[in-house]
Order: C-alpha cells, then sequence, then structure tokens
C-alpha cells in the first residue's frame, strides 16, 4: 500500500493549473522586457 | 470541522504494510532523487537553516565593525558593501523564503488531506536549483573585485560598474526566481486540485491560506524581478542602456521595477508568518481562531495593496508630489487589514485558557514586535519624515523588526510547534524559553537602538562613523552578538530533539485541531494519507 494517489480528474486539472500559471509568469517576464525593448 | 477516516481501525496496521514495503529510501539517492513531499520539506528547512547561520555570520561580521567608530576589521570599506548586499540577498532568497515553502511542503498537503504536492518531480527540481544559485552568490568574495556590493536592491550605476561578481549574483537571482515560480505553481496547484473531500477554500487552515495567496503573489513579482536584472545583464554586456544614464537610459526606472517586485516580496516573506501565527495562537489559547472569514479577506487584501505601494521607498527620487501622497495614502491603508488581523489574534487569545510554551511565546513577542515594526512602517510612509529618514539606520530598524521578530520569529516558532509532529518527538522546553527569551532580549536590544540612531542622522551601509554614534553602536552590536548566539541554542535544541527526544504523542497540543494533527500520527509516516481522509 503506497497512500491514496491523485486520480485522473485531479491529475489533468493539475496540469491544466499548471500550465497556466507557467504560462502567466512566462508572460510578465515577456511584458516587462517587452516593454522596455520596444521604448529604447 | 471534524475529520474522519474511513479505515481508522485499519490505520496501524496500514502503516506498518507502508513502511515495511514502501519506507523511504537510504542513502544520499533519498535525499538527490526524492519526490516526497515532506523530504523535500525537510531539505528547505536545512537549507534554510544553513543559510540562516551563514547570513547571520555576515551580520555578526558588520556589528563587529560597527561596535566602535574607525575601521577595526574591515580595511576594505567596500569588502563591508558586499557584506551587507550578501547579508540581505542569503536572508532574503536563501533563508526566510526556503524555509516557507519548507513549511509550505511540510504542510500544505497535510493540512488539505492530499497525498503530496501536485508535482512531485517539479517540486525535487525546485529545491536543487537552490543549491547552485547560493553558489554563484556566495562565490563572489572569491572573485576579482569582491562579492557584489551594490546593496540587495541592486541599483544602477553602481551595479553596471561592479566587477564580475554582480553577473553571478544576477544568473543567481534568476535560478532563484525560477525556483520560486516552480515552487509557487505547484502550491497553487496542489491547494486548488487536490483537497481531500469535503475541504472546501473556507475551511482550509489559515496556513494555507496564506500561503495560496503568497504563491499567486510570487508569481506575479519573481518574473519581474528577473526582467529587471536580465536588463541589468544586458546593459552590463550587451551594449543596452535601459538603465545606464551614461547611454541615455534610466536608473530611476530600475528602481520603479525593483520595488514593484519588492514591496510584495515584503509580504511574501511575511503572509506564511501570519499563517503560521494563526496556527499557534488558537492552539494554545484553546479557542477557535477569531474571524477566521476576516483573517482570509484581510489577507487578500494587504496582498492586493501590496502592489500599489511601491513608490514609498522612493520618496526621495523626486516624483511630482500627487504621486508621493497616492503612494503615502495607499501605503497606510494597509494598516487597516493588518490592524484586522492584529486585532483578530488578540481576541482569539481574549479569554481562553492559555498556556505558554514555547510557540506561543515565540508568537506573542510576533505580535508584540511585529506592531512595532508596522508602526515605524507608519512613521516612514508619512512623505516629509520619509525624506528626513531614508537612507538611515531608521529604516534598518524598522524592516529588521518586520523581518526578523516578523518573519523569523514567526519561523522559530512554527518549528518548535510542529518539530514534535514532524520529528515525533519532543524538544527540551526549558532550553526552548531560554532560546525565546535570550532572542527577545538580543533582538530588541539589538535593533531598537538603531531607531534612535536613524532619528540622529546615522546613514545606513557605512563601515565608519561619527563619534555621536558610538554609544548606542556599541549597544546594538552587543545585542546582536548576544541574538546571534541564542540560535545556537535553538540548532542544539532542534538536533537534540531529533537525536534523542522524548516521544511526542499524535496531537501534542491540546487546542491543535488542523488535519496533521488529528488525523495522522507522530512522526508522520512517509506516506502521508493511506485512504484520503473525509472532512464532515
Amino acid at each position: 500500500m503506497a497512500g491514496h494517489i491523485a486520480t485522473p480528474e485531479q491529475r489533468r486539472r493539475a496540469v491544466v493549473t499548471g500550465i497556466v500559471l507557467a504560462v502567466l509568469a512566462a508572460a510578465i517576464y515577456a511584458v516587462v522586457v517587452l516593454r522596455f525593448i520596444a521604448n529604447t | 470541522m471534524s475529520a474522519t477516516h474511513p479505515h481508522a481501525h485499519d490505520h496501524d496496521h496500514a502503516h506498518g504494510e507502508a513502511h515495511e514495503h514502501h519506507g523511504p529510501p537510504y542513502g544520499v539517492t533519498r535525499w538527490l532523487f526524492t519526490t516526497n513531499h515532506k523530504d523535500i520539506g525537510t531539505l528547505y528547512l536545512w537549507f534554510a537553516c544553513f543559510m540562516f547561520f551563514t547570513g547571520g555570520t555576515m551580520a555578526l561580521m558588520i556589528r563587529a565593525e560597527l561596535f566602535e567608530p574607525g575601521l577595526q576589521f574591515f580595511k576594505n570599506p567596500e569588502f563591508f558593501n558586499s557584506l551587507t548586499t550578501i547579508h540581505g540577498l542569503v536572508m532574503v532568497f536563501g533563508a526566510i523564503m526556503p524555509a516557507f515553502v519548507g513549511f509550505a511542503n511540510w504542510l500544505v498537503p497535510m493540512q488539505i488531506g492530499a497525498a503530496d504536492m501536485a508535482f512531485p518531480r517539479m517540486n525535487n527540481w525546485s529545491f536543487w536549483l537552490l543549491i547552485p544559485a547560493a553558489t554563484l552568490l556566495m562565490s563572489g568574495f572569491f572573485m576579482p573585485g569582491g562579492a557584489a556590493g551594490s546593496g540587495w536592491t541592486l541599483y544602477p550605476p553602481l551595479v553596471i560598474q561592479q566587477g564580475i561578481a554582480i553577473d553571478f549574483t544576477i544568473l543567481a537571482i534568476h535560478l532563484l526566481g525560477a525556483s520560486s515560480i516552480m515552487g509557487s505553481i505547484n502550491i497553487i496547484t496542489t491547494i486548488l486540485n487536490m483537497r481531500a473531500p469535503g475541504m472546501t477554500l473556507m475551511r482550509m487552515p489559515l496556513f494555507v491560506w496564506t500561503w495560496l495567496i503568497t504563491a499567486y503573489l510570487l508569481i506575479a513579482v519573481m518574473p519581474v524581478l528577473a526582467g529587471a536584472v536580465t536588463m541589468l545583464l544586458t546593459d552590463r554586456h550587451f551594449g543596452t542602456s535601459f538603465f545606464n544614464a551614461a547611454g541615455g537610459g534610466d536608473p530611476t526606472m530600475f528602481l520603479h521595477i525593483f520595488w514593484f517586485f519588492g514591496h510584495p516580496e515584503v509580504y511574501i516573506m511575511i503572509l506564511p508568518a501570519f499563517g503560521i501565527i494563526s496556527q499557534i495562537i488558537p492552539a494554545f489559547a484553546r479557542k477557535p481562531l477569531f474571524g477566521y472569514a476576516s483573517m482570509v479577506y484581510a489577507t487578500a487584501s494587504i496582498a492586493i495593496l501590496s502592489f500599489i505601494v511601491w513608490g514609498h521607498h522612493m520618496f526621495t527620487v523626486g516624483m511630482p508630489a500627487a504621486g508621493n501622497l497616492f503612494f503615502m495614502y495607499a501605503t497606510m491603508l494597509i494598516a487597516v487589514p493588518t490592524g484586522v488581523k492584529i486585532f483578530n489574534w488578540i481576541s482569539t487569545m481574549w479569554r481562553g485558557e492559555m498556556t505558554f510554551e514555547t510557540p506561543m511565546l515565540f508568537a506573542i513577542g510576533f505580535l508584540c514586535l511585529f506592531t512595532i515594526g508596522g508602526f515605524s512602517g507608519l512613521v516612514l510612509a508619512i512623505v516629509p519624515v520619509d525624506i528626513t529618514l531614508h537612507n538611515t539606520y531608521y529604516v534598518v530598524a524598522h524592516f529588521h523588526y518586520v523581518l526578523v521578530s516578523g518573519a523569523l520569529f514567526g519561523i522559530l516558532g512554527g518549528i518548535y510547534f510542529w518539530l514534535p509532529k514532524w520529528s515525533g518527538r519532543m524538544y527540551n522546553e526549558a532550553l526552548g524559553k531560554w532560546h525565546f527569551w535570550l532572542s527577545m532580549i538580543g533582538f530588541n536590544l539589538a535593533f531598537f537602538p538603531q531607531h534612535f540612531l536613524g532619528l540622529a542622522g546615522m546613514p545606513r551601509r557605512i563601515p565608519d562613523y561619527a563619534l555621536q554614534f558610538a554609544e548606542w553602536n556599541m549597544w546594538s552590536s552587543i545585542g546582536a552578538f548576544l541574538f546571534g548566539f541564542s540560535q545556537l541554542l535553538f540548532l542544539y535544541n532542534v538536533l537534540a530533539t531529533i537525536r534523542g527526544g522524548a516521544r511526542a504523542e499524535q496531537k501534542q497540543w491540546e487546542g491543535a485541531d488542523s488535519l496533521e494533527w488529528t488525523h495522522l500520527p507522530s512522526p508522520v509516516p512517509y506516506h502521508t494519507f493511506e485512504v484520503a481522509p473525509v472532512i464532515k
């Protein structure tokens, strides 16, 4: 017995949440840098 | 809220099997390749402990130099600058933040009834990125020109002119940021998706709530810092002039970007401590937390307001009066939700059956001293006052009251609170109380006089000073050494507990009511929940 594991539905929702958050972080980084590159 | 276990009668038997067949692997590989949230939490906490003592040693070197006027130990004042810079970076990114991530790793899955974090492999990677980052950060001391000496804020133009160590620092910050973002993604995803049946958002322990909000803050602002330091790097090596006035750039713009990250960062370092305190006080007052919902909304309000107050760090750069006024009033507004939290904690204690074990002492110490730090923050929020006090020791006193007696006391109280659960053993209470009182006396002796020094005009980040500042600096240094050495008591107590403390009970604290106390034995088995708990 290795402990309860996440259900397939939980895993699917986790992957979606993770991707959304990662894209959000990357977008913020890009906006900061690109905004100033565009103004330079 | 109560939790039931569907197979409570099978519990011990099930754990026996789990230990036999699925216990932790042995040796170095256990720690290198672990995906277990408790192992990774332990790694984070020991890493933070190592960095805390490293940064603390630097602090004591600083205070030794400032014990009396003149240059005692560091004939090269640039080394002093490097010490203040790396002390700040190490404490912020190496000690406080990883310690809270360690708490999150240990506690979030247990408190929401999850088996582990949502992305266990990414969790492992988040931690191990910290080792090269810390190495890069510290390696500057062995490089030509010494370690970064621009202050932890990395202001241009100084940071553009300094040696190669700045590049290593920038890379370290990128790695630390990547680690924090991955950790935050993991925490948010775990909380939103992996809760046990019945564990609704408004039933979650306050610690989980504060970390959920903190993780959102991290995802919002760490990329901003990463963007700023990337631009510093291109200014240094690729011919751009974002912040380099010599090429038409604007150093003030760096301040705006940095503090857009930097002020939420302050709350990133304090909100999880609020969560820890919100667990400790009800446990030792033996009463439910007063105003749970208002605590959640106050935490969210503080986080939102933290995005619109960055300008109070730069009242002296020449912003328009309307800008200064906006940032002044917005900053003062934060006192409202913070006050809600303070009064709720006090109301929780009111007429409670209180006892004063070490975690409660640290929680009450936190409450008293963090409030002092909050009030000096209000003083600094007043534009004309800040213009006088900017860059003085008053600021140093203020943020140490927030980050040491705030964040660090929260961490220390939390470790005493959960150590019996984590290790299965009880710490030495007498030693814990000695640690608290020596820390309390040492801390106040070290930092309260710095208010006087700042009000008298002593600037920060200088290795030498005028004679009129001598006496309070001497007391401050004595206090710092007392505070520093009293932390060795803590280290000894933790090690002695792990090696041979008395057996802890499942519910070591009578008033503790979150899942890890009601539902899991001490120590917690390697696989946290054999069966998902059902919350009723």
